[in-house]
């Protein structure tokens, strides 16, 4: 059979794709859209970002490129967020995207950071006067308080 | 410079060009699959290494992957499309082509299927691991997922990859293996 290697060698990396897949699936906690689930001290607890106190949240970010981006959204304050969980006590916080990707914030960025409500129903944390613009979490579903 | 060399010239710096701008091109369609899958990426990255993967296929030289993936990644930073890597995105470039250069000299007495399609599959792979060290910080199913579908959509690149290099080699005369 020609190209004998390449069949096999695909047929075995999507046989470990679908494996993976259905682990990953299978084993993750899906939050749902517009929610926020908060982990703190072997607990999780899940927010409707509706129900938490909002306030106007004002200001102007600016990614890796140098571009800026001025907000002007309604959002919860990170603090006012963790005060709801009962994590007000928290050092340092790790928020997860629906996709995974994370950053951390240590309690010193807590007054800095807010999370926005977006026009599709998603949430995006924003942390003002921030270097790293990386750390702006779109479709944002989890904070793990430490 | 003899006009064969410049011929050369002009396809690696098309390739790098192609490479760099490939995973805006497809970053849609990307989306959709990683959006579904819960994971940060790992699709687009195979198809612009598919550009690298066949331009150091056509010149078999050892170190033009490396010296490709230094172009993009210095033209990359001077455009500012440095992605969510930022200040390291070249080492996001530059592993990469050193693993293609390596893959293509390892697999050297391979049909250029197998080659082609090993040497993406592993470069994507490596791409994705490099992401996930500078960025990322995957851990366990989604770390296992989001390699995996960069081997495979990389390992399907280099399949396309095999099918346009034959078709690229009509109209450049760079001296390649025969499948």
């Amino acid at each position: 059979m020609k190209h004998r290697f390449t069949t096999v060698f695909i047929a075995a990396l999507l046989a470990l794709t679908f494996f993976a897949a259905a682990w990953h699936l299978t084993t993750r906690t899906e939050t749902g859209k517009g929610a926020i689930a908060v982990l703190f001290d072997g607990r999780r607890i899940v927010l409707a970002a509706d129900a938490l106190p909002h306030s106007a949240v004002k200001g102007e970010i600016v990614d890796g490129k140098g571009d800026v981006t001025v907000i002007d959204a309604q959002g919860i304050a990170l603090a006012d967020l963790l005060a709801a969980a009962g994590a007000e006590d928290a050092s340092a916080v790790t928020v997860v995207a629906t996709d995974e990707y994370s950053a951390r914030l240590t309690s010193s960025e807590f007054d800095r950071a807010h999370i926005i409500l977006l026009d599709d129903g998603a949430l995006q944390l924003i942390v003002f006067d921030d270097p790293d613009s990386r750390r702006n979490v779109r479709n944002l579903a989890e904070v793990i308080a430490e | 410079m003899k006009h064969s060399r410049l011929r050369r010239m002009l396809f690696l710096a098309l390739c790098c060009d192609f490479g760099l701008f490939a995973k805006q091109l497809i970053a849609p369609a990307a989306n959709i699959i990683t959006d579904a899958l819960h994971i940060p990426g790992g699709v687009g990255t195979a198809f612009s290494l598919m550009f690298v993967v066949i331009a150091a296929a056509m010149v078999p030289r050892f170190g033009c992957a490396a010296i490709m993936s230094v172009v993009q990644s210095l033209l990359a930073l001077a455009l500012g499309r440095v992605g969510s890597m930022g200040a390291l995105s070249p080492i996001g470039y530059i592993a990469p082509g050193i693993c293609i250069d390596l893959l293509l000299r390892i697999t050297k007495r391979l049909p250029l299927t197998d080659r082609l399609v090993l040497t993406n599959s592993l470069a994507s792979a490596c791409a994705s691991l490099t992401a996930n060290l500078i960025v990322f910080r995957l851990t366990g199913a989604p770390l296992m997922l989001y390699l995996s579908i960069a081997a495979v959509s990389g390992a399907l690149c280099g399949l396309l990859g095999a099918k346009i290099v034959p078709l690229v080699r009509r109209a450049v005369s760079f001296d390649i293996r025969e499948d």
